[in-house]
């Protein structure tokens, strides 16, 4: 795998025979085992179960035993796409997750905007940093707060049920779900936005302004364009992980709001039918692929890592 | 924290108005920094409050709190379930700690040093873990796992995390692998010190910052895991996020309140020690 070393000889002392060392391993055994060791940890357990799902998914069940008959069956796609519970299962994880990415999409903009543009850069990075503070804590603790906010007679009753109109009773509803993903997954929308505010020149902001651009024609003609990568990095990682999701629904999520995390984990936990199960996975790790996809196209990965 | 984080984002909007830029937009500005306070209240208060609702007698988040008690935890050290599963739960941690960090030091040390072949197909390879969802990893470990024929259990568990920590740990260590002067190295092997002592007297004290903080990470990681373990667990072995969730799930009892506060101090206080540490070290050197 390793072919060739690099670095090894001191540049300044190029013409003096390299020193090897007498003593010791051959050459070729540290870069083997450096990244050989790492590489087939990460082949065992992490490309080739996902091959295997991919196997599994072409698997039948027995419909008299109810065992897997390892044989090449496309039924279990035909199923996920045409069945209407499989269909509508995906359409509600869509219809869920794409709202929660746009909710945190306009919490996090201008709460970006003002990291990156108007606080004085040498307090920027503790402020990052408390952005990020949160996903130091338990994803399954971050969830299980909220159900003490929203149920009923919880903490949003106790400190805002005078408010008129005020929704307090919202645990178990789809706007719980919604607060959950929001909550759990912001920092992913805030930070990459950031990242792309603080880059931005603030010179053609002045331009704009001198030239008489109104503030909001400068916001939508200026700072919004040369901010998209930023928003589109930030739409993409959010959306990821919340179509993925399967604890916020289940916690959080009426009965009636499951999705395909939940389908998946039942197919393996309940109904047995690992297959399907297969299934459903790849059609989720296909969508989650093209996600990706645009996020490497259209995102500017160096500015939103740098 | 919320307050503190509050408090400085209050003690900025007063600096950040002044004289930058025509003062026409400074009362928008304003506004922005309100609602950025607002957004780090929404970010903390729900973590606090869990905090809170460990001590409040009533055992569920009222407003306000009739009064202070530490019967919720007295419940939670009695409870043996608990105690196991917060047993197992750092235990793993420390396993997969160590071992992701030797990985990943491995990986980061050979990522940095040589160009071969299929260098960008091996770096992809390292951040798959990364952006599998974890349902979709799960569900791929469950599957392989009853293949291979290894029952599942604790080392299931520690396979697994170790797999979800290693692109983190690999990360932070790479970014100290590219800080440093390579020509320490250079200077230490012309000295006529072989690969393994410039390794363990030069390079390795060079990348210390790094490993400790991926080691950190990969513990707190491995402490707050839920949905790889959900999966990988199988019914003997426990962690504490699984114990939380299904008590979430089938009693909702006032000591979760008090677990879930504890499952905050551990990783908060790791890793912001980490970090603390970090600072020293930059301090000091500066």
């Amino acid at each position: 795998m390793a072919t060739s070393t690099l670095g090894r000889r001191s540049a300044g002392t190029g013409a003096a025979p390299a020193r090897r060392p007498p003593r010791g391993l051959p050459g070729w055994v540290a870069p083997v085992a450096s990244i050989g060791v790492p590489v087939a940890v990460l082949v065992a357990f992490v490309l080739l179960p996902l091959v295997f799902v991919g196997v599994y998914s072409f698997y039948s069940l027995n419909e008299m035993s109810g065992l897997m008959q390892t044989d090449f069956w496309v039924g279990n796609y035909r199923e996920v796409l045409s069945s209407d519970i499989y269909r509508r299962v995906l359409w509600r994880t869509f219809q869920i997750a794409g709202a929660a990415t746009l909710l945190a999409l306009v919490v996090a903009y201008p709460m970006a905007y003002a990291l990156g543009a108007l606080v004085d850069p040498r307090r920027q990075g503790v402020l990052v940093l408390l952005v990020i503070v949160p996903f130091w804590t338990s994803y399954i603790v971050r969830t299980f707060s909220w159900i003490g906010i929203l149920q009923r007679d919880g903490f949003l009753q106790d400190a805002l049920g005078w408010v008129p109109g005020l929704p307090t009773d919202l645990l178990y509803s789809r706007a719980a779900v919604l607060i959950g993903f929001v909550h759990v997954f912001l920092p992913l929308m805030i930070l990459p936005i950031y990242a792309s505010v603080r880059n931005l020149d603030r010179r053609l902001l002045e331009a704009a302004h001198d030239l008489g651009s109104p503030p909001w024609r400068t916001f939508l003609r200026v700072t919004l364009p040369l901010t998209l990568p930023g928003v589109v990095a930030g739409l993409v990682l959010f959306f990821i992980p919340c179509f993925g999701s399967f604890v916020t629904p289940q916690l959080l999520g009426g009965t009636g709001d499951l999705m395909m995390g939940n389908v998946i984990a039942t197919q393996f936990g309940e109904a047995f039918n690992w297959p399907l199960g297969a299934a459903l996975s790849i059609v989720m790790t296909l969508i989650v692929v093209v996600g990706l996809a645009i996020f490497f196209r259209f995102a500017d990965v160096d500015q939103v890592y740098g | 924290m919320a307050r503190a984080a509050m408090r400085a984002g209050g003690g900025t909007a007063a600096r950040g108005g002044q004289g930058r830029g025509p003062d026409r937009g400074a009362l928008g500005r304003r506004l922005l920094l309100v609602y950025a306070a607002l957004v780090y209240g929404f970010l903390f208060l729900p973590i606090l409050l869990v905090m809170v609702t460990s001590v409040n007698p009533d055992g569920r988040a009222t407003f306000p709190p009739p009064g202070v008690t530490d019967r919720w935890y007295r419940d939670l050290v009695s409870d043996d379930q608990m105690l196991e599963a917060f047993r197992t739960s750092l235990t793993v941690g420390a396993i997969v700690a160590l071992v992701a960090t030797v990985l990943g030091l491995l990986a980061a040390w050979g990522l940095s040093r040589y160009t071969f072949r299929f260098k960008r197909g091996v770096r992809a390879l390292f951040y798959l873990p990364m952006l599998v969802p974890g349902v979709v990893g799960g569900i791929s470990l469950v599957i392989w796992f009853n293949r291979i024929g290894l029952a599942s259990g604790f080392w299931t568990i520690v396979i697994a995390h170790v797999v979800h920590a290693l692109p983190y740990t690999l990360t932070l260590i790479l970014t100290s692998f590219y800080g440093f002067d390579r020509r320490l190295e250079e200077a230490s092997r012309d000295l006529g010190a072989g690969e393994w002592s410039t390794f363990r007297r030069v390079t390795l004290p060079l990348v210390m910052p790094g490993v400790i903080g991926g080691a950190l990470l990969a513990f707190t990681l491995s402490f707050d895991e839920f949905v790889l373990t959900f999966f990988v667990a199988g019914g003997g072995v426990q962690t504490l996020p699984l114990v939380i969730f299904s008590r979430i799930r089938f009693e909702l009892s006032p000591v979760i309140n008090a677990a879930a506060a504890v499952v905050i101090a551990v990783s908060v206080l790791v890793l912001l020690s980490g970090q603390l540490a970090g600072w020293a070290r930059a301090r000091r050197q500066a």
